[in-house]
């Protein structure tokens, strides 16, 4: 590394490789601090991070005994980590048709790919990524799952194609999200998917969320809203798809978000 | 360096330690790169091309861009470089021009402003619709945000100044593989 050095003495002369790798360097500090999913804690510790008393009724009111969260780095793709980690982690404790049932499911829904105009060669990748984790599946346990969720390779592979399902759905079905877009600046459907849920590392908002849900099939989602407003409980935004399984297979799961201002973790009833 | 010294000290009675690392192998990279460049080779694409500088970094390729026709830019021919970040494709890839390029959306340091390259960009993307992109933004610039106010200017104001003006810079390919 002695040649990188002396590059990296004169900053006006940094090549590009270099700057990269520095980057990288910052990057992977802070993600040794936070893992990409970390351990689930006790609500109790959530309730030692507040003082404010709006906080801390709405936390004691989420209930006692075995409800906690896991924290997911903010990296500005936590609610699809998040989402995409407790899918797998319920999928893991269930059998080993259910998981084949589901996996042939969501299998079928590549099509929607296909509708919205991506092309194979432009997602396949990240589709098989989330197959090879469903083969695996039936043999691993929750630890395993988290264990494969910090590998940033299989993750972000995974959130890729949940995001293109997200998109995809919108585009297919436009004339339910249209109204909920802003037209500004001449916005449309395309362009709307492109900057708010094909980019990597865009935050979901509450349309991208209604879409992941929808593009599933087979996953109830609530988002529980840890904010300032006035209340003693926390809001629950509830998510649930528009079309339901064939005859309820494969089951369907509940996935539960905590929202705090900006960022996302999950959240364990 | 610096940074690698002092790092582990900072969290090292922290047991995220042992947690795998979160860093993309760069194995993947190298494999999608390689995919890549197949990909590339086999479509073939008139007015594109870009490969690796050397067989040992694939990280660093080299590319060249032609001027769509019925643009000032037809006929003319300019080099880029692509470094690929080791977390490709989830992040974009650095891409500037190395040939001079006089144009609304590139810097005089060869720095391109493309929301693609950016705020937009999506694991989707590739080397080839990059180029691509590239090559239609020689022919549709965005003059609302320019880099080069002048160039943004006379785009539209005076086609006879900016074709002279972009002449001036512009330096023939085998003037810059010479250098």
């Amino acid at each position: 590394m002695v040649e990188e050095g002396k590059l990296a003495s004169d900053p006006d002369h940094l090549d590009d490789l270099t700057i990269l790798r520095l980057t990288q360097e910052i990057k992977d500090v802070e993600a040794s601090k936070n893992p990409l999913v970390g351990d689930f804690k006790p609500i109790s510790v959530l309730l030692s991070e507040y003082k404010d008393a709006t906080f801390r009724n709405k936390i004691k009111a989420l209930g006692g005994g075995n409800a906690g969260y896991r924290p997911v780095r903010g990296d500005g793709n936590c609610a699809w980590r998040a989402f995409a980690f407790r899918y797998f982690e319920l999928l893991s404790k269930l059998s080993k048709e259910e998981i084949e049932a589901t996996s042939n499911g969501l299998q079928a829904r590549t099509s929607l790919l296909d509708e919205a105009g991506y092309s194979d060669t432009g997602y396949i990748d990240f589709v098989e990524e989330t197959f090879n984790l469903f083969q695996k599946l039936p043999d691993m346990t929750p630890e395993q799952v988290v264990t494969e969720f910090n590998n940033a390779e299989v993750s972000s592979a995974i959130i890729v194609h949940f995001r293109l399902l997200a998109a995809a759905y919108i585009k297919t079905h436009a004339d339910d999200y249209i109204p909920f877009i802003d037209q500004g600046e001449g916005a449309d459907i395309g362009e709307y998917c492109n900057r708010n849920i094909e980019a990597f590392s865009v935050e979901a908002d509450h349309l991208a969320l209604s879409a992941l849900v929808n593009s599933m099939i087979t996953v109830d989602l609530g988002v529980v809203y840890m904010d300032r407003s006035a209340g003693d409980e926390a809001v629950v935004h509830k998510f649930s798809p528009v079309e339901s399984s064939a005859e309820g297979r494969p089951p369907s799961l509940k996935i539960d978000l905590l929202y705090r201002p900006g960022h996302y973790d999950i959240f364990y009833k | 360096m610096d940074s690698q010294n002092t790092a582990p000290a900072a969290f090292s009675s922290h047991k995220m330690q042992d947690a795998p690392a979160a860093m993309i192998d760069s194995h993947s990279v190298t494999k999608r790169l390689q995919s890549e460049l197949m990909q590339l080779m086999m479509s073939n694409v008139p007015g594109i091309s870009a490969f690796p500088i050397s067989d040992s970094n694939l990280c660093q390729w080299t590319g060249t861009i032609s001027g769509p026709e019925g643009t000032y830019y037809e006929g003319l021919t300019y080099k880029i470089s692509m470094t690929f970040p080791p977390n490709y494709p989830y992040h974009a890839p650095v891409i500037r021009f190395v040939s001079p390029m006089w144009h609304p959306n590139v810097d005089m340091s060869g720095n391109i402003c493309l929301d693609i390259l950016k705020e937009k960009w999506s694991a989707v993307y590739n080397v080839q619709t990059i180029l691509l992109s590239l090559q239609s933004l020689l022919g549709e610039p965005n003059n609302a945000s320019p880099l080069n106010a002048q160039a943004a200017d006379l785009w539209d104001g005076n086609p006879a100044e900016y074709k002279k003006l972009m002449m001036t810079h512009y330096k023939d390919i085998d003037e810059i593989n010479d250098q």
